[in-house]
């Protein structure tokens, strides 16, 4: 898989569905056979992904509401976007 | 990254032992007609006649009580979903109750205005029935010409439309030897999902157990098979492979316990824990046409007989194993030993097994399996 970067621009596919599950009082993300239970991060980056966006857009949003510096977010949330990105949860678009 | 820190699987029976679970999913037989003759069909021998099948609107309520349960997943199934005219509406419902949906079809009938719909109304994910490797296989199989044809077609719509796809491949003596030729399909018709499952002996498919049962040597092949593609094929194709259980030591546990997580209801309204257990006879299942589901699930004699272990006999009572495999298939245990409370006679433990092992041995024996019976309406029981 190619690196991921910035300019990447990335989405959620329709498919896998967030949704705040009332009943067990938390987020999970639906799939074909599967419930997945997020932690907040991922939460937070799927949130961010159902239209079409930057990666770097991404990247910022959290930095601002964290308010840490850029690259520190991106170390910590490129590994977690690349796991997603290999099962499918995230595709990459062409710019 | 790993999987488990950003991602994990509920854990819904993490909970007080005496409150009910949470439920997961659930199987919604829409209706049991079907154009194909599977010998194999998971569908109890006596089917029920369509006037008797839920209405789309009955199907929306059972879908928002069950939501209202906790259920995540629903398996929209049959006989042929698509056999139901009104399957688009059926759909709505379920979207409308924000289920995720899980198309399981045959797809020999699926045109690309319907795919369409289908789309609009919230179809989530959609499996194709897959009988065997090529056109003439499929046939036999299914007992139509040209299925094998139109499945492929059906396939194109579905990934056209981005929907992500999985094959259902039900494995036997008779289409095990072609599972290279599967995972080729699989891969060229862009699905994201094969699923390889040896047949497991009830219904139709118990009848017909002496045509079915693979040899051993089949069984080993296609395990190498499998365990080389998935290593290739990482990243672009997830292999689901279910080992027959007469081949195992241990049983499968049961869809993660008897009334845990799942529940099964049929085209006429009946809420069974699974979809097989219409073959244990003198268990009764409540209807959602009289009764609220949520009573059902929480109180009913059918969920409450095997839920948990307290009903387990020995050598499942005492047994380490009894959390994980829950004392395998009450169904199995019901057909083979005659009594569903037994331990499943798959298990080494069980003093069944010998049984099993000669129904293996002579199944086996045979270089020519019998002929299978298919599947059929209206007559209900096989001619086995
Ligand atoms: S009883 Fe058997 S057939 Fe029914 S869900 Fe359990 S394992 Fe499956
Ligand atoms: S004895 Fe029962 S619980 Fe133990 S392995 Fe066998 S079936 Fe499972």
């Amino acid at each position: 898989m190619q690196p991921l970067t910035r300019n990447d621009i990335l989405v959620r596919p329709s498919w896998a569905r967030l949704k705040a599950c009332k009943v067990r009082g938390h987020p999970v993300l639906l799939v074909p056979e599967q419930v997945l239970y997020p932690c907040p991060t991922t939460v937070e980056v799927l949130e961010r992904l159902e239209s079409p966006t930057l990666y770097g857009a991404v990247i910022d949003a959290l930095a601002a509401d964290y308010d840490a510096p850029a690259d520190v977010i991106e170390t910590d949330l490129t590994p977690l976007v690349s796991g997603l990105l290999e099962q499918g949860y995230v595709r990459r678009i062409d710019a | 990254m790993s999987d488990a820190s950003t991602l994990e699987r509920p854990a819904d029976t993490d909970r007080p032992a005496a409150e009910t679970p949470v439920l997961l999913g659930l199987l919604a037989e829409v209706t049991h007609r079907c154009p194909l003759q599977c010998p194999y069909c998971s569908n109890p021998v006596a089917l029920d006649a369509p006037n008797s099948e839920l209405s789309a609107t009955e199907w929306g309520r059972v879908f928002r009580e069950a939501a209202a349960l906790g259920a995540l997943q629903l398996h929209l199934s049959g006989g042929e979903p698509l056999a139901r005219r009104d399957i688009v509406d059926i759909v709505a419902e379920a979207r409308a109750a924000d289920l995720y949906i899980n198309l399981i079809t045959a797809a020999v009938n699926l045109s690309p205005e319907r795919a369409d719909a289908l789309v609009a109304a919230g179809v989530d994910h959609v499996q194709v029935s897959l009988q065997d490797a090529t056109s003439e296989g499929c046939g036999a199989i299914t007992n139509m010409k040209g299925a094998f044809e139109k499945k492929r077609a059906a396939c194109a719509l579905v990934t056209e439309r981005g929907l992500p796809l999985t094959l259902n491949a039900v494995v036997h003596r008779h289409n095990l030897d072609n599972v290279e030729r599967m995972i080729a399909i699989a891969v060229e018709l862009g699905a994201h999902r094969l699923e390889i499952a040896n047949t497991q002996y009830y219904g139709w498919a118990l009848a017909n157990r002496a045509a079915l049962m693979p040899r051993p040597e089949q069984v080993a092949k296609a395990g190498e098979i499998v365990d080389a593609a998935r290593e290739r094929l990482r990243g672009t194709l997830n292999i689901d492979y279910v080992a027959p259980d007469y081949y195992a030591r241990y049983p499968k546990p049961c869809m993660g316990g008897w009334g845990q997580q799942f529940l099964a209801i049929t085209p006429s309204g009946a809420v069974m824990p699974c979809h097989a257990a219409a073959s244990i006879p003198n268990m009764a299942f409540d209807n959602v046409k009289t009764t609220p589901l949520g009573d059902i699930w929480r109180a009913s004699e059918a969920f409450q007989r095997f839920r948990g272990t307290d009903w387990m006999r020995e050598p499942c009572r005492s047994c380490a194993r009894k959390d994980e495999d829950f004392g395998g298939c009450r169904c199995q245990a019901m057909m083979v030993t005659g009594d569903a409370a037994n331990t499943d006679p798959v298990c080494v433990l069980s003093p069944h097994r010998a049984a099993l092992d000669a129904a293996l041995a002579e199944a086996t024996a045979a270089d020519t399996p019998p002929a299978f019976t298919w599947r059929r309406y209206a007559k209900g029981e096989p001619a086995a």
